[in-house]
This record gives C-alpha cells, structure tokens and sequence, in this order.
C-alpha cells in the first residue's frame, strides 16, 4: 500500500470502531483495548494482505461484525486478488545461485575470526 | 495553523480513546469524543472533500459538526450570544474544528456583509460579489497564498470560475429575487422616513376636533397604514441578514469541490512547504536544547529526523515490547514484535516448531535489534529514557551481558542484515573495508524478495522504521564489537552512513546510533574491563525454510485444496455479515 492507502486504512479502522461502539458491538473497556491494539498494530500493516488479515481478525477475534467492516472487506478482498492477479500476469524471479557466494562468505568470515 | 499540518494530522489520524478513563465515562460521552477526535483530524480540505462525497455516517457528523462546505451556509453573522462547538448558536460559522470556525468566522462573516452590499449597490452584483470573495479569501490561511500573485482581475476569475462553474450566482439570483433590495441602512433611512410619516399622521389626528368624526377617520386610516407600513419597513430592516444568508443556502457541493479540485495543487504545496519549514525549525532550534524539551517535543524531534511521522519510537510499543521481554523473555520479545494476531502467532508457532534453529536465529536478530532500541537511552539521546527509568540498569547490564555473551551469530546477523537490506554506497564502503565485498557483491544482486526473512521480520528492515533499528543496532554493536574486533569506529559510523544514505532528514538518527554506540563502549568498559577479543564462531545465515516464505504467504492468501485462504474467510465473513448472522 501506498502512503495515501495507509492513511486511508488508519481512517477506516477509526471510523470502524466508533461505529462499532455505537452500535454495543464493542463495550467500553474493549473498546479502549482494541484502540489500543491497532495503534500498536498500524505500523505493521503495510500490505493489502496485511489489511485484509487485521480485518478478518477484527471479526473473529473483536466479534466485530457491521455493515462498515463488510464493506471494508469487500474493498481489501478487491485490492488483495487485484495484487495476486498482477503478480501471476508477471514472470516468476530467477532464483540466484546463492550457495556458492554464501560458501565463500562463510570461508571469509571463518578466515577472519582465526 | 499547525493544527491543520497535513503531516502532523496523518501521524495521529487514529482514535485514540485511552486518553480518557472508559469506567468513568458514559459510552456517549465516549462515542462523541472520538467522534470528536477523528473528525477534528480532517484538514480542512479533507472535511471539504467528505463534506462533497459524504457517506452517511460521515453526513450524520458533518450535521453535527458544521464543515468547511457549510461555510457557505452558515453564515449570518455572529449576534454576539454565547455559543459553543456542541450547541452552535444560530448565526454562528462552525467549520470541521472549534478552532478553525473561530479563526474563520469574522471573515466569511465579511462575505455576508460584503453580499449585503452587494446586492444593494446600482455596480455590477458579481463583481461586488466576486470582490468580497476575494477579499475574504485573501485573509484565509492557505487560500491567501493561492491567490498571492494574481492581480484583482485575475482573483475575480478564480472564484468567478467556481461561481459559474456551479451556475452558482444564476441559482443565487433567482433565491436573492425574493429579497427586498437595500442595505440595512438604506432600510434603517426607509423606517425613519416611515416612522416620521407616521408620527406627523399622528399629531394631525390628535389636532382634527372631536367633533369633525369623518375626516378624524379618514386620518386614522391614514395612520393605521403608516403604522403598518412602518412595521414592514422595521422588518424588513430587521430580517434582512438573515433572508440573506437564508439565499445563500444551497451552495452546490460539486461547485465547491470543482473550485478546491481545480486549485488543490497549489493549496497543497503551501501545506507541503509549511509542514517542511515547521520541522526545519522543529529540528533547527529545538535539537539543541533537547534535553530540556518535554518527552512529546523530543518525539517530535525523533520522528522529524526520521524523515517520516512514523511512530518509530512510540513510547506504548515500547512499554510494550519491555514487558513482553521481562516477562516471557525472547519469545515473547518475538511474539510482541510480530503483532498479537492468532494467525502470526499460529505460524510463528509453527515455525518455531519446524524450524528450531532458525526459529532461534530469529530470536536472537530480534533481541539484537530490540536492545538495540531499547539501550539508545544510555546515550541519553532517546526518548525512551522517560520509558526504561522504571526498569533501570539492571535490564541494560543484562542486555548488555547478553550481547557480549551470545555465541549466537548476532555480530554476523547484524553486519549480514545491515548489507543485505541497506543498500547504499557507505555501507558497501565500510563491507570493503572489512574486507566483506563478496557479501556485499552477493547481497547486491539478490532481490529483496529473496531474503531469508519471513515476511513479518522482514518488514523491520525493509522499512524506515527498520533502517531506524538498524542505524542504531550498528550503532550498538559498534560499542560492543569494541571487544570482539578493533573496528569500532567503522561500526560506530556505520550507522551514520546508513541514515545518511536515506536522506539528510536522517543524518542524526545515525548520528545518535553513533552516540549510542560510544555510549555503550564506554558502559561495556565499565562492566567488562578492558578491551578483549573474543574469536567469531558464529556461522552465517544460511538458506532454510523460510526462502518459501512467499510461496507460504500466497498459499495463505489464496488457500490450497480443503484449506481455505484469507480471501475466503474475508468472504464467508463478509456473508455472514449481509446475512444478518453477526458472528
């Protein structure tokens, strides 16, 4: 996700939980430990997947369950099966032959720490 | 206007109901504050926006609390009576924020009584119109830098393209037709004219004898017209700002939108440069005198220099991540650095299972980092100070202790990570002078993607968050490395180099780590004594499970065979949901 989509997603989670707790889907001390779990948690969510995977645990984890957070699924499920679908129009990486540079690397190391 | 500082607003752009007690607080006391909270987080370009595009629940606070579209509303000017943000008295302008609508008031209460003029003047209305916008908006933050620059002609047209663009005076016209024309002083003379009328019509019924009944009657006609007359002119005069304002109801929201979207580069960039000169002064006065700052101006100071608003340092992850590794120790370090979810912890599980030995690779790289985060405040340079006083210098010697003790390839973890995942010319420097270039060749051609580091991990080092981490692990491991090899200054430095190759803004996080590292030399000496070398046995990260980190990822996504992907558990959810079957 871009910064703009972060900042976006940020917004969304608020106004989920706010009309969470209007809606008594939240009570009041959950609500101050769910607030508090996604701030701690913004910064890790970085990717569409990211997204998607909170959302999905705000429902099975936080009972959460409105009309918003159906909504905000609808929208990350796009973005995520929009991700795989490029991903799978593109040619698979090479895989470099790592172990010989990594054999040579250790052999150095080793060398150096005698 | 700081608190209109996009940059300042998106770093808090979230609820944030701890700040208030939840077992002394009403729930709707509590929905409004964050109600409250998240809606005053909208610049005022983006209340504009949702104001334009309101979803409903975004329509049910924009009635709650008036937003720049209601400007053009709400305008009839302030009485003088008390008011207040939640109860707004009648007349009142009220924007996304208290604040903002007290700043603002007076001016668009100009535009009003700029109209007033307008439409009772024999000069053109649109220009007088169009001069009063101006002039409003020449004094309004943001718009007045917009329109620097442009001749009076050339403002006219600015705002004369929103007018038309909207056929917003034609519509203005047609609701202004059913106000009478004069100014409220033209109509002050009109009841004066009225009222002496009616008071010589009245003197001369007084003087008509008693006995003359028909003419007394034909004067009290006279008079009873004057009398009405006058109460028409006297309400006339009275009503009129508010049969004004009430015309200028119905502003077209796309109107408003079309303006701000035609100009929003132009508003952007003024905030853009306002939000770089704060932090250069943030940064320019404020670092100097660092110690002496509140714990909050010195995070501001930390995250300016970061380059980002990110919550690098956040004092409640922190607090965090110090419980979690006092009381569960590594893995709880891990767990807590992973995130809570049931699925990160499922597959941290499981891969601690699968893989013990890398599982503790991950331990140790992450202890490594988090000490390193956690141990800046020896350099008396982090904000973390206020954080780890609690905790004291026990926990320090013990992390020291525990890097100095570790057999574990930390010292290679750290210098491999470092290669592998900062990519810039200092950093491949320092490789070549530790004589490292095929690690740093190698690193060089293998793409991000492969790493061998899960996902989650991954993201320490992939983002600014972790280069942060990582500056000041080198830093770190600069004062420790002291007594393993004699290249302190180069590690030291280390750090520096790569805060300096992702940009000035970061140059002093390095030179913290730098700091920090000198710091912990100084502390090591104190507890270990002098310098020694202790031989490397660590070997280097070596390829396992985790390469098929990706192919694990998609497989979750996506799901395999019986096995359901996030995807579908997002759409049995969503299902569920419209199904009206809350979970």
């Amino acid at each position: 996700m871009d910064e703009k989509q972060k900042e976006q997603l940020k917004f969304d989670l608020a106004e989920l939980v706010v009309d969470a707790l209007k809606r008594n889907q939240l009570d009041l001390d959950t609500t101050h430990e769910l607030s508090e779990y996604i701030l701690d948690t913004l910064d890790f969510l970085d990717t569409h997947v990211d997204a998607l995977e909170f959302l999905v645990e705000l429902h099975t984890d936080w009972n959460i369950s409105t009309e918003k957070l159906s909504v905000l699924l609808k929208t990350y499920v796009n973005n995520v099966q929009k991700v795989y679908a490029q991903e799978h129009s593109e040619e698979p990486a090479s895989v470099p032959q790592v172990e010989d540079k990594l054999d040579v690397i250790k052999n150095k190391l080793a060398y150096r720490a005698q | 206007m700081t608190e209109f500082n996009t940059a300042e607003n998106i770093a808090k752009l979230i609820v944030r109901p701890r700040d208030i007690d939840p077992t002394t607080i009403a729930r709707d006391r509590l929905v409004t504050h964050m109600e409250e909270v998240l809606y005053k987080q909208r610049t005022p370009l983006e209340a504009l926006k949702l104001a334009t595009h309101p979803t409903p629940d975004l329509q049910t606070l924009e009635t709650k609390y008036r937003t720049v579209g209601d400007a053009f509303k709400v305008i009839t000017p302030h009485m003088g009576a008390p008011t207040t943000y939640e109860d707004p008295t009648p007349g009142t302008v009220l924007f996304a924020k208290k604040q903002q609508a007290e700043a603002w008031g007076s001016y668009l209460t100009q535009v009003v009584m700029g109209g007033q003029r307008a439409f009772d003047a024999d000069a053109p209305l649109k220009t007088q119109v169009l001069d009063s916008i101006v002039t409003t908006f020449d004094g309004l933050p943001y718009y007045s830098d917009m329109l620097s620059g442009l001749s009076q002609a050339a403002k006219r047209q600015v705002f004369e393209k929103f007018f038309n663009s909207a056929q917003y005076l034609d519509k203005l016209k047609a609701k202004l037709a059913a106000v009478p024309p004069g100014t409220v002083q033209s109509l002050d003379h009109e009841v004066k004219v009225a009222q002496t009328a009616l008071t010589r019509a009245q003197a001369e019924l007084a003087a008509i004898p008693a006995a003359d009944a028909a003419a007394k009657a034909a004067k009290q006609i006279e008079v009873n017209d004057l009398d009405t007359a006058l109460n028409n002119k006297l309400s006339a005069r009275d009503t009129l700002p508010g049969r004004v304002s009430n015309a200028l109801i119905g502003a077209p929201r796309e109107a408003i939108l079309e303006f701000i979207s035609d100009n929003i580069d132009g508003v952007n960039t003024t905030i853009t440069t306002e939000t770089t000169a704060a932090l250069t002064a943030i940064e320019a006065g404020a670092r100097s005198d660092m110690g002496k700052l509140s714990t909050i101006w010195r995070r501001e100071i930390v995250n300016s220099e970061s380059g980002v608003r990110e919550k690098i340092v956040d004092q409640k992850i922190m607090t965090k991540l110090v419980k979690a590794y006092t009381k569960r120790g590594s893995d709880g370090l891990l767990e807590a650095m992973l995130d809570r979810s049931s699925a990160d912890l499922q597959r941290l599980a499981d891969f601690k299972a699968a893989n013990p030995d890398e599982y503790q690779k991950l331990v140790v790289e992450t202890e490594a980092l988090f000490l390193a985060d956690y141990l800046r405040p020896a350099a008396g340079q982090h904000v973390g100070t206020e954080i780890v006083k609690g905790y004291g210098g026990k926990l320090k010697k013990r992390a020291i202790r525990k890097i100095m003790n570790s057999t574990d390839p930390l010292k290679t973890q750290v210098l491999y990570m470092a290669i592998n995942n900062v990519r810039n010319p200092q950093t491949a420097m320092l490789a070549q002078e530790l004589g490292m270039e095929d690690m740093v060749d190698y690193m060089k051609k293998t793409p991000l993607s492969k790493l061998k580091l899960p996902d989650k991990f991954k993201k320490l080092f992939t983002t600014k968050k972790g280069l942060v981490l990582l500056a000041s692990a080198l830093g770190i491991a600069g004062g420790v490395w002291y007594w393993w090899y004699p290249i302190t200054h180069a590690l030291s430095a280390a750090g520096g180099a790569i805060a300096t190759g992702y940009g000035t803004a970061s140059t002093s996080v390095g030179a913290m780590a730098t700091s920090a590292g000198a710091s912990i030399d100084a502390a090591g000496r104190t507890l270990f004594g002098t310098t020694t070398t202790i031989p490397f046995v660590g070997p280097v990260h070596t390829p396992g499970v985790i390469e098929n980190t990706a192919a694990a990822t998609r497989d979750y996504v996506l799901g395999t065979g019986t096995n359901p992907g996030l995807l579908q558990k997002a759409q049995d959810i969503i299902n569920t949901i419209q199904t009206g079957r809350p979970h």
